[in-house]
């Protein structure tokens, strides 16, 4: 297609074939010879007939937890049947990406059927779906008169958000799915915890014979143990800090991992899991096992970002977890409890039988206030705050998650309360 | 190479010079150096800040002063100048303005890559040289070729013998040269879409 500039030269034809008309000056009418030639020339040796350029992008590693540099490769093969003497070619990158080896623009020559391959890196770019691309590639004459493009579509670089090692939690739903597990069932068969003793009969295994209660009481009695087993598990974040400004970015980033982490730890225990992320950006990973389906669930917590949702969370909670999950199934909620309504929807559920946890990054207090009515606003938002999370004791388990302390340690501490309560 | 690119970012200091000395004073109202002044420092200065609108503009303000420059003298009657030296001015104001760009970008793409003395970044860097080259060849043989096939046409024309200089005539020439441009523009152009690939 022609190019602005091959108009311009046009115009100035124009402009010169008018001029020599008024003036009927032949000089003038004589300066569009030059004009014409080009374009005759740039016609004949400029751009081939049928610009063809086979593009293709190679980016490694398209999947990471942002610890490498992440290489880009470029492969443009002329397919046109003679010379590309002017190619453009540029891979857009978002602002905040700029590569540190070699450059994803730039203009090159390209001979009658050779590839090339440009190649550039640029640092792991933060937490998130990152596009690389379009590549553009524009083919002009010489003069740039005519040009022709050639697009391919974006890749997508994800950083995924890593999670940590959790060694455990207790979780106590009623709903438990038919395999092994680490869930205590509440009924005897194949696990670690004891359970009762039972008489022997023939056939059981004599290595679980209990010698002592067998001398106490005559005859052969065996332990017995409780089963453990897995279950249906739905990890929900909450992505709505937008209250707490300054930690606003690390209280969000802080839910996030701990949502990885949970579900980390659940998949490779066994469970199946499933991720609903409520907030500005939505999106729902179906319950599943493994870790294709831990790969889905981290996919799609690199793409959260901060932010409320129209929808309030409790009604999201206690909707999606009926479609989702079997009745009296297990629910983590994942939020900085900001929104008191979230209450009422874990109430709803726990009602119904469901089991719920509620992880709570614990934000960090400002180290100055930018004035006085500042302080006490947010005072008064963490005195709702704790209210919401005496009201949210009551039924369910609470882990509440300050900053510079590990997961797991506030995970087993959670569990110790929840037994004490239980005891009372 | 550099040398080349050298010539090219300071052509102005000639070019504008040359061309605003051969206007007539009264198309400049006789300011002809303090135009000329100008127009070099602003093209020399868009060449090293790589300034495209800045390099456009003294570029296209000469072709205006040469343009001018002809009509006063057709409106004063003035002495025509010759044509060739017309021609090799013209010629030379566009494909200068047109090897601009490539330096121009050139210097662009080699910023972006910065200090850095990696493997990618020094190929890349080669890439560039190589390209720049190829460009400045094929503007120089387009730039030749053009002047060359104008003269040689307006030799021709001049051979034959035509009174060129009455209006029918004249209409004659602008109608050929309508047709000519057409077919120029449009050989061997088809319309081209943006195509995918993957």
């Amino acid at each position: 297609m022609f190019t602005p500039k091959a108009a311009a030269y046009f115009g100035l034809c124009t402009v010169l074939l008018a001029l020599a008309l008024t003036f009927q000056d032949w000089q003038l009418a004589a300066l569009i010879l030059p004009i014409a030639s080009v374009f005759f020339l740039s016609n004949l040796s400029g751009l081939p007939e049928n610009v063809r350029v086979i593009l293709n992008r190679n980016v490694e590693p398209s999947e990471s937890f942002g610890e490498e540099d992440v290489r880009v490769e470029l492969h443009l093969e002329n397919r046109s049947g003679a010379r590309i003497g002017n190619l453009e070619v540029h891979d857009v990158l978002p602002a905040n990406v700029k590569p540190d080896k070699g450059s994803n623009s730039v203009h090159v020559a390209l001979d009658a059927n050779a590839n090339e391959k440009l190649v550039y890196k640029f640092p792991s770019p933060p937490r998130g779906h990152t596009p690389v691309g379009p590549l553009l590639v524009r083919a002009r004459d010489p003069l740039g008169l005519y040009m022709v493009e050639e697009k391919l579509d974006p890749d997508t670089v994800a950083v995924l958000p890593r999670p940590e090692k959790v060694r455990g939690t207790e979780f106590r739903p009623r709903h438990l799915g038919p395999w092994p597990g680490t869930i205590p069932s509440r009924s005897t068969g194949h696990g670690s915890e004891f359970y009762s003793l039972r008489a022997y009969s023939s056939g059981d295994d004599p290595k679980r014979i209990n010698w002592k209660a067998t001398a106490r009481y005559g005859r052969l009695v065996l332990n017995e143990t409780e089963s453990e087993r897995v279950t249906d598990v739905m990890i929900v974040l909450d992505t709505d800090v937008a209250f707490y400004e300054s930690s606003e970015r690390e209280l969000f980033e802080r839910g996030v991992r701990a949502a990885a982490s949970m579900a980390s730890l659940l998949l490779r225990q066994g469970n199946r899991v499933g991720l609903v992320l409520q907030g500005i950006e939505r999106g729902i990973v179906r319950p599943g096992f493994g870790k294709r389906q831990e790969r889905r669930i981290l996919y799609m917590l690199a793409a959260a970002r901060p932010g409320s949702s129209v929808l309030p969370t409790g009604y999201v909670v206690s909707q999606l977890a009926r479609l989702l999950l079997p009745s009296r199934a297990q629910v983590v909620l994942v939020s900085s409890l900001l929104d008191s309504e979230v209450a009422f929807g874990i109430e709803q559920l726990t009602v119904d039988g469901y089991s719920v946890m509620v992880v709570t990054p614990t934000p960090t207090l400002p180290a100055d206030y930018e004035s006085q009515s500042e302080k006490l606003a947010f005072k008064i938002l963490m005195l709702e705050r704790e209210n919401l999370l005496l009201r949210l004791e009551r039924f369910c388990t609470l882990v509440q998650w300050p900053e510079d302390v590990p997961l797991s340690s506030r995970l087993r501490t959670a569990k110790v309360r929840r037994i004490r309560q239980l005891a009372r | 190479m550099r040398g080349l690119v050298l010539l090219i970012k300071f052509h102005y200091l000639g070019l504008a010079p040359w061309i605003l000395f051969s206007v007539p004073s009264a198309a400049v109202v006789g300011l002809q150096v303090p135009f000329a002044g100008i127009t070099a420092v602003l093209g020399v200065v868009g060449m090293i800040l790589r300034r495209r609108w800045l390099v456009l503009g003294s570029s296209l303000s000469l072709l205006g002063f040469l343009i001018l420059g002809k009509v006063t003298s057709d409106l004063t009657a003035l002495e025509p100048v010759d044509t060739a030296v017309l021609l090799l001015q013209f010629v030379a104001i566009l494909f200068l303005m047109e090897a601009s760009m490539p330096v121009v970008q050139y210097e662009d793409d080699f910023a972006l890559l910065g200090e850095r003395n990696d493997e990618l970044s020094r190929r890349v860097a080669t890439r560039l040289a190589q390209w720049l080259r190829s460009q400045l060849y094929a503007d120089a043989r387009l730039g030749i070729g053009s002047f060359l096939t104008s003269l040689g046409l307006l030799i021709v024309g001049s051979f034959a013998g035509v009174g060129i200089g009455h209006l029918a005539v004249l209409a004659v020439f602008v109608l050929a040269a309508v047709v000519a441009l057409l077919f120029l523009l449009t050989y061997r152009r088809e319309p081209e879409t943006t195509s995918r690939s993957k």
